[in-house]
């Protein structure tokens, strides 16, 4: 008879890549499934710590079995400490088994942001938003640091200068008429990052807009990617403001932003200006940088088409980037029939106008959108 | 490593207990593990040198689960079948539970070793040969020729496969390795790995109620003669809850359906003691029973047993009010035994023909199940069709029947069914 202990050995790294192995298929399950998850969840503000359930089938390992109802006349095997059902309850954290051994389902504890992850994966951004990480892209601001002795002469700062001149004058008690170079003075200054950058993002949509599971899907995935480039890009502060209208506009929560349903007329201005209002209240744009997201069924009051694009060409002389967003549009959408919006465009470079159909869309809104926004900041 | 010391000085008393009680055993060891340790073991089918497959990964974050939510508690000890006998130990264990776990695991030892079902058990070799096996799939998994994805899907089919058996026995990846064409050399080599990993299981499952009811049998019988000496030296507290221990293994569960194997193999085998009349004549059983006969010769109704053991229990584990009349007693005894029967290995797993037949130009397998009156799961089985269809690639039949919800004089009337699988995998059913 032998006896050895090895409690201290290190556990099995063969076993670590099948739990890794198995991970990736109930990952790849997810991402199945993945529109449908994210529609439930609220995802701004960006809170990464969140714990999502989710109600995940265990991956079938098929072999041929009698029907259920059968299978259990005959009895489950089960071993005889099979638990403590009253202890069960007052387990926490981490992942919880609901149903027990021998269920087909259980509850898992993910991250929000392994979630995340497997959207930005499916929507073929995660790169996209990965390359952010880390990169900054600001004008730098020019800071004053005082006066001093060497320098270039193109900073000469003749003020000082003159000074020094007249005190060493009094000093030696001589008038000269040349500088000598003891009374230069220049100037000095430093490139400083601002420290306080600050954005705000306006997301505004129609109410009349209908959206289907998919596209309320691609929607809030791509203001998700909005909020979370203006956050990676190294904005200190950021504000989020959504903005719901039909004929009139009203601030509200990011729930009922994406809830909210009415088949009144459609007034896009009022959006637009509900946005001017406020920027105007709060946000001045010498202190904020303004993000502007407006989704629209392109369905608008006939007579409110001029009075959209004054109120639209007014924000691109305020906003640092516009993105205006039809999603369903039908062929009579503000972009297809106002020639106005293509020439503000044209105009504006700050102004994006995009359709949001499918998938691909996200990927190419989220590129031209960082693109052209990372050139006006960098100036 | 005093305590170390201090056990093995007990577990050899227990080995001198066992081996004087006519027990015939292989060499054991005993290894103490901790708590990650024994759910990758419990993951690995006990702590075989398993390969590389995401289904281990399953069990793993599992068991895991289950443990972590107390859903279950962690097996104390996992005993498997090899050549010295290893036997896993939590290093938590209280020491005079330890000692009772001995017993356990000699039962265990002597029963792998001499119980007929494990006749064909090559338990010296089998960890060698997993391990070579493990390695060689190892390096199908690293070779970008063979590929990962190809090895995955060659083991999920004969996980799908794993104890498939036709009416005599005979093993379906036998029979694949045997008739299938595709198959490369080293596909044959893999397939053959965890065929050898299922036959060496298959007796485990085949004798799981009289094995544990064995090992439950003798470690009561070591904790008893051994109980002055302990609690002479551990004190009549470390005693009884060794006794609760043992309580808790062969407990009823809560659920009617819900079966023990370790309450029905402890309790069988007492009633068995008490007919054949000495402990010599359980030798005997032991050797040449499986589940099969040792329940069907001994688990009935004689004398109230099963009311006894098990239908009253089960009343009073519920504290149900209810008031049972003696014919509704007898009637749940009656029941409670057929459910057990079922619960064997060899009626879990339904049995099929395998055959492969022409069909017009190109060959198909055909599955004939031999029907016992349960139906099959339609989507369980359209599944393992579209796993075997790997390793297959050619059309596949499935030949059932299924039963009609309408009685005809009181009989429910079954129907031929068949499920096909084409060519390309695609799965239909026809009835």
């Amino acid at each position: 008879m032998e006896i050895r202990n090895e409690s201290k050995r290190d556990s099995n790294p063969q076993l670590d890549i099948d739990v890794q192995r198995h991970k990736a298929k109930i990952r790849e399950e997810l991402k199945k499934r993945i529109s449908a998850l994210i529609s439930d969840q609220s995802l701004i503000p960006i809170d990464n710590s969140k714990m999502v359930t989710v109600r995940i089938r265990s991956l079938k390992e098929f072999r041929f079995a009698f029907q259920s109802d059968e299978e259990k006349k005959g009895g489950r095997l089960v071993p005889g400490e099979s638990g403590d059902k009253k202890k069960r309850a007052s387990a926490a954290g981490g992942t919880v088994g609901r149903l027990g051994p021998g269920s087909k389902e259980y509850d898992a504890n993910f991250r929000l942001d392994e979630l995340i992850e497997i959207m930005l994966d499916d929507l073929d951004v995660l790169e996209l938003m990965k390359n952010l990480e880390g990169t900054r892209y600001f004008k730098n601001k020019i800071e004053l640091m005082g006066i001093r002795k060497s320098g270039s002469f193109s900073r000469l700062n003749k003020k000082a200068t003159v000074k020094r001149k007249i005190a060493r004058e009094r000093a030696t008690k001589q008038l000269s008429k040349k500088f000598i170079p003891a009374d230069y003075r220049y100037r000095h200054s430093r490139e400083m990052p601002d420290a306080d950058e600050r954005a705000v993002i306006f997301l505004v949509k129609d109410k009349s807009g209908s959206m289907d599971k998919n596209k309320h899907y691609l929607a809030k995935a791509l203001c998700y990617c909005f909020v979370l480039y203006l956050q990676k890009t190294g904005y200190e502060h950021v504000d989020i403001c959504f903005i719901n209208h039909d004929e009139s506009a009203t601030e509200c929560s990011e729930e009922d932003f994406f809830a909210m349903k009415s088949d009144g007329g459609t007034k896009l201005s009022s959006g637009t200006n509900k946005v001017l209002e406020i920027i105007n209240e709060k946000y001045s744009p010498k202190e904020w940088d303004i993000y502007v997201w407006h989704a629209s069924d392109g369905e608008n009051t006939a007579q409110d088409n001029g009075d959209f694009v004054d109120a639209m060409e007014n924000l691109c002389k305020l906003a640092h980037m516009i993105n205006y967003c039809e999603i369903n549009a039908t062929t009579g959408s503000v972009l297809g029939s106002i020639g106005n919006m293509r020439d503000l465009a044209r105009r504006f470079s700050n102004l994006l106008l995009s359709k949001l159909d499918d998938k691909n869309d996200v990927k190419e809104i989220l590129r031209e959108f960082i693109a052209k926004s990372n050139e006006r900041r960098r100036g | 490593m005093d305590n170390l010391k201090a056990l093995k000085d007990w577990l050899l008393k227990v080995e001198e207990i066992a081996k004087n009680l006519g027990l015939e055993f292989v060499p054991q060891e005993f290894v103490i593990c901790n708590n990650e340790q024994m759910v990758e073991r419990q993951a690995h089918h006990g702590g075989y040198n398993l390969y590389p497959h995401w289904s281990f990964g399953k069990a793993k974050f599992i068991t895991r689960i289950l443990y972590d939510h107390r859903f279950s508690f962690l097996p104390n000890e996992i005993v498997i079948n090899t050549n010295p006998c290893t036997a896993f130990m939590l290093e938590t264990n209280p020491i005079v539970d330890n000692i009772m776990i001995g017993g356990h695991v000699y039962a265990h030892n002597d029963f792998f070793n001499r119980n007929v079902a494990f006749r064909l058990n090559r338990p010296e070799l089998i960890q060698t040969k997993l391990k070579r096996g493990s390695q060689l799939i190892q390096r199908c998994v690293e070779n970008p020729k063979f590929g990962s994805s190809r090895v995955e899907k060659l083991i999920d089919a004969a996980h799908g496969a794993f104890f498939l058996f036709d009416e005599h026995g005979n093993h379906f990846i036998d029979f694949a390795i045997r008739n299938f064409r595709n198959l490369s050399a080293i596909d044959q080599e893999i397939l053959e790995v965890i065929k050898a990993l299922a036959i060496h299981l298959w007796p485990i499952a085949e004798t799981k109620i009289m094995n544990e009811g064995w090992a439950s049998y003798w470690h009561f019988r070591t904790l008893r003669l051994l109980s002055d000496k302990l609690i002479e030296t551990f004190g009549a507290d470390a005693y009884h809850e060794a006794i609760k221990m043992h309580l808790r293994v062969i407990k009823m569960p809560r659920s009617f359906l819900d079966i023990n194997p370790y309450r029905i193999g402890f309790y069988t085998w007492n009633k068995a003691r008490k007919e054949l009349g000495s402990e010599k004549e359980l030798f005997r059983v032991r050797k040449n029973y499986t589940d099969e006969e040792f329940l069907e010769e001994f688990f009935n109704n004689k004398d109230g047993f099963i009311h006894e053991n098990f239908i009253k229990p089960f009343i009073v584990e519920n504290a149900s009010k209810r008031i049972f009349v003696e014919s509704q007693l007898r009637q749940m005894a009656d029941q409670y035994r057929d459910n057990v029967l079922k619960a064997r290995a060899d009626k879990l797993y339904p049995k099929f023909d395998f055959a492969i037949e022409p069909l017009g130009l190109v060959q198909c397998l055909v599955l004939r199940h031999i029907f016992d009156g349960r139906v099959l799961d339609s989507e369980m089985a359209q599944g393992t069709m579209k796993l075997i269809h790997y390793i297959w690639k050619g059309p596949i039949r499935l030949e059932t029947k299924s039963i009609s919800k309408r009685r005809q004089h009181g009989k429910y009337i079954t129907k031929d069914k068949i499920i096909v699988c084409n060519q390309l995998g695609d799965v239909e059913e026809r009835e």
